[in-house]
């Protein structure tokens, strides 16, 4: 016990909070991404592993919209746009008719979907990856380090859209319709409801965001055809550790997650720290199966 | 069977077949209710009264058979249509939705397309006159309330469609003495309103004295209709049937 004490306090005190700077603000485009994922999960109980692809088209949309117009805020509006167009169409012609099948059903279509529109994206935009100007420039000192303002901005961008949409689910018409939606779909039928499109309307939101996330987060890596794989495998750990369905605990599992990994990453390099997170899973699954927060239907 | 001079029955039920998987569950059921009527349907357990109600919803597609709103064929029409066209459903296990507060459960058949803000301030109104301790608990969570209080979250939460009829299924089930007299109190005040109720209960003495016309099924099939008034709860009908 002396030991690891000793150990901890080895560790240089700004380090840590550059850690946990940098935790903080991956987690927060995470549980974008995640947040997305879960609503699509938690509402139409539909795992879209296509969900990367929007990611990674909402991106490349926003490099095409930066490029014709110049302004970051704009390809990022335009993008979620159009994503959440495609989205609806995708729901309405490949998952609508599946409603009420084997899951096993669902998960194939959305794979299919998925390697569709990665080749899609390869064949149209080629292999190389395209570069996102970043619209705020400027930096600050973070201790020994010139911590770039933007990475702040995202993490305030993904909270503030999160927060929307939390508002939106509790206190929005449609949120409440959602919300009865995903508590009992037949109720929900009999109250009026049309639930066939508020399921187009959920699956279109979801990728909407998933659209806004990969934009945000263009700006920091460069787009190519599989950036959407590493974050929507972070994205389904964090959904199943935070609980599927469950809005408040993905949130909480993205930042938990990335933090346990920023930690990490000051003893091993980052691409090793990234085991941490799915120790996080395999121990979530042996101990609380249903995740952190899973909300009761 | 109309109590307000219109001919044509508010719904009409002809020959109604329902399977469940290979189960044969409604074998041709046919039965009427008029507009503002309160109909009894009678029988036992698994004879197919909720079936019945849930085919007329559309949450159970119906195999053969006509089921007619004001003389308009709705078969096939989806469940959120016909609550818009004036069905209003109350399902036997209640099925409120318990993590939306109580506030929140009677929103999502209010927040319906052209109904003014005046007017939703008015069905709540009444619902809260009807039913004072759902305005008392408007915020609390609908899982949190007693089962009585549930039932009337969802006979309110119906009442919300300002629905033609009500298709109300067992409201009385493991109720206790008192909420079952205020519910049969509920009832009536709906009839007095011009609601039509189709009435699917196991108790047969408040469903006699609350319906007009009293429908009994066994096996699938409706084996007699007559007036309420002629019955009994010691009637030979009702002890061949029911045996009560």
């Amino acid at each position: 016990m002396h030991a690891l004490i000793a150990f901890i306090q080895d560790i240089p005190f700004d380090l840590i909070l550059i850690q946990t700077v940098n935790g903080i603000v991956t987690g927060m485009i995470l549980a974008l991404v995640a947040s997305g994922l879960t609503l699509i999960f938690g509402i139409m109980d539909v795992v879209n592993f296509a969900h990367g692809e929007l990611f990674m088209l909402g991106a490349y949309i926003g490099v095409i919209v930066m490029a014709a117009t110049g302004n970051f805020w704009l390809a990022l509006v335009v993008s979620a746009l159009v994503i959440a167009i495609l989205g609806g169409a995708m729901q309405i012609v490949t998952l609508r008719p599946l409603i009420g099948r084997d899951p096993l059903n669902t998960i194939l279509v959305t794979f299919g979907i998925s390697l569709i529109l990665q080749n899609f994206a390869l064949w149209y935009f080629g292999p190389i990856a395209r570069r996102m100007p970043s619209p705020i420039a400027g930096h600050f000192i973070l201790f020994y380090l010139d911590y770039p303002w933007y990475r702040l901005v995202i993490a305030a961008l993904s909270a503030a859209i999160i927060g929307g949409f939390w508002l939106f689910l509790k206190y929005g018409k449609y949120g409440v319709w959602i919300r009865a939606t995903t508590q009992d779909r037949v109720m929900a039928q009999a109250m009026g409801i049309p639930v066939p499109w508020v399921l187009t309307g959920v699956f279109a939101l979801g990728a909407g965001m998933a659209a806004a996330s990969g934009v945000l987060f263009a700006p920091l890596v460069g787009v190519d055809h599989s950036m959407g794989l590493d974050w929507v495998l972070k994205a389904f750990i964090v959904v199943v550790v935070g609980g599927m369905g469950s809005l408040g605990g993905s949130v909480v599992a993205a930042i938990f997650i990335s933090l346990l990994e920023a930690y990490a990453s000051i003893w091993v390099n980052p691409s090793q720290a990234v085991i941490v997170s799915f120790v996080v899973l395999i121990l979530t699954l042996l101990f609380r199966p249903t995740g952190l927060f899973a909300t009761p239907k | 069977m109309s109590t307000n001079g219109n001919a044509q029955p508010l719904v009409s039920v002809e020959g109604l077949h329902t399977y469940y998987g290979k189960s044969h569950i409604l074998d041709g059921v046919s039965l009427q209710v008029g507009h503002g009527e309160v109909v009894g349907l009678l029988g036992r357990n698994g004879v197919g009264k909720s079936t019945t109600l849930k085919t007329i919803m559309g949450l159970v597609n119906a195999a053969q058979g006509k089921i007619l709103l004001e003389g308009r064929s709705i078969n096939g029409v989806p469940p959120h249509k016909l609550a818009q066209m004036g069905i209003g459903y109350v399902p036997e296990d209640r099925r409120i939705f318990r993590l939306l507060t109580v506030m929140e459960n009677l929103r999502v058949g209010l927040d319906r397309h052209g109904v003014s803000e005046d007017r939703k301030r008015q069905l709540l109104d009444k619902v809260f006159t009807f039913f004072p301790v759902l305005g008392e608990r408007r915020g609390q969570a609908g899982g949190t309330l007693s089962g009585g209080e549930q039932q009337m979250l969802a006979i309110a939460r119906a009442m919300m469609l300002e629905p033609k009829i009500i298709l109300l299924d067992e409201p009385t089930e493991g109720l206790m003495p008192r909420m079952v007299s205020q519910i049969s109190q509920i009832i009536e005040v709906l009839h007095n309103e011009g609601v039509a109720i189709l009435l699917v209960e196991q108790n047969v003495p408040l469903t006699l004295a609350s319906s007009q016309r009293i429908y009994i099924m066994e096996k699938g099939i409706v084996r007699h209709h007559c007036a309420a008034a002629e019955l009994h709860v010691e009637h030979v009908v009702i002890k061949q049937y029911l045996g009560v």
